[in-house]
């Protein structure tokens, strides 16, 4: 079954990001270098390949912003880009 | 004594190991420059000449003053990491922004519309007049249970892409024609994690395209690894340069240190070879411990020869 969180992608002043690129950027396994565009409303549904501790890396036109998770404990994540991008 | 219907003479062999899909004999299919822009001389080079600027930067780099023992300032923020990340090390790729000329713009920006509707950017390289190689997990998504699962509905290619602008145009390659292997459909195994976008036109023609090459181990490390590709973590749409030599080799794939982040799975991983581009892996992971693709190993370069055509 697969492993799964979801997400929403908010801007500094709470409203949804749609577009940004989402991707794992750490886990306890290698993971597939691709990434994932949030929807029109902000959210994402990412899964994972296996149970563990993963970085989240969110990246919009002009910032940027990470999230800890560890799953399947935590599969509900919220990411806010207020910071200036890479 | 009973054989059933098998002829007890019937000839047997050992089951082929990982090792033996190397071979002995080593293999090229070589590259193209397409229509365009002839390309630049690339005899008796091993990386590419933009990163001439940057080795001499990064140079100038070695004789800063020693800060190793600090901790980067992320952590104050986030924590320490919890594995090495995909861009490893200070982060020296290169931005491309000549993407319409030969090599760069054998490299695609994938926009990638999965089985659910969810979109998803990848890279892929022209291989040839009407093919392009990616990663398997860019054509067909592991996603058991979930309408996500399986052979992704279409594929947006943009040859060459710097941003918004488009060289080579783009062009949708529907379900049908793509193509993965056996053991990443009903795996996912990492071992044959690649595939293929097959064209109804020779869109190549006009790019040009990567040779492919199944090399031995000591062929390979006395190379080194170049990549471009379109990563997440820059610029929507910018194509990013990297090298580097080869961490570690198996008979089913290649470990490096690349710079690479979500968005560049399918890259090339190729060297130079009398003054040709050769691709020898296809990348495909990131996250943990060095990065890692697929090997183009005997089985692998039969196949990328087949989709050819």
């Amino acid at each position: 079954m697969t492993l799964r969180i979801r997400g929403v992608v908010l801007d500094a002043v709470g409203g949804p990001v749609p577009g940004a690129r989402v991707a794992l950027e750490a886990g306890p396994v290698p993971v597939p270098d691709v990434a994932l565009l949030t929807g029109q409303d902000g959210t994402f549904e990412l899964d994972l390949p296996t149970p563990g501790e993963y970085v989240v890396a969110v990246h919009g036109d002009d910032a940027s912003a990470q999230a800890r998770l560890t799953a399947p404990t935590e599969s509900v994540v919220e990411v806010r880009l207020d910071r200036p991008g890479s | 004594m009973s054989h059933d219907d098998i002829n007890p003479h019937e000839p047997v062999a050992p089951e082929a190991e990982p090792v033996d899909e190397v071979g002995t004999e080593e293999l090229t299919e070589d590259p193209g420059a397409g229509d365009g822009a002839p390309e630049e001389a690339a005899a008796g080079l091993d990386i590419e000449p933009v990163a001439a600027v940057m080795a001499q930067a990064l140079d100038a780099v070695e004789q800063a003053p020693d800060t190793s023992g600090l901790r980067p300032v992320g952590e104050a923020t986030y924590g320490p990491p919890i594995d090495a990340e995909t861009v490893q090390g200070p982060d020296n790729r290169v931005q491309i922004t000549a993407t319409g000329s030969y090599p760069w713009r054998v490299h695609c920006s994938l926009l990638i519309t999965a089985n659910d509707g969810s979109q998803w950017i990848g890279t892929g390289w022209f291989n040839g007049p009407s093919s392009i190689i990616t990663a398997g997990h860019c054509v067909f998504i592991h996603a058991p249970g979930t309408q996500r699962h399986g052979w992704v509905r279409s594929i947006e290619v943009m040859p060459g892409r710097n941003g918004a602008s488009l060289p080579y145009g783009r062009f949708l390659v529907p379900r049908a024609q793509l193509r993965s292997v056996h053991g990443w459909t009903t795996g996912p195994d990492h071992e044959f994690d690649y595939g293929a976008l097959l064209l109804t036109e020779p869109k190549g023609n006009a790019t040009g395209w990567l040779g492919f090459a199944n090399w031995s181990d000591a062929t390979l490390n006395a190379k080194s690894l170049n990549l471009s590709g379109y990563p997440g973590d820059k610029p929507s749409g910018t194509q990013w340069y990297h090298w580097s030599g080869v961490a570690a080799l198996s008979a089913r794939k290649v470990y490096y240190t690349l710079d690479t982040a979500g968005g560049q799975s399918g890259s090339g991983v190729y060297v130079f070879h009398e003054g040709g581009r050769y691709a020898v892996a296809i990348h495909a992971y990131g996250g943990s411990g060095s990065n890692s693709g697929t090997r183009i190993n005997k089985p692998v370069f039969d196949n990328l020869k087949l989709w050819k055509g």
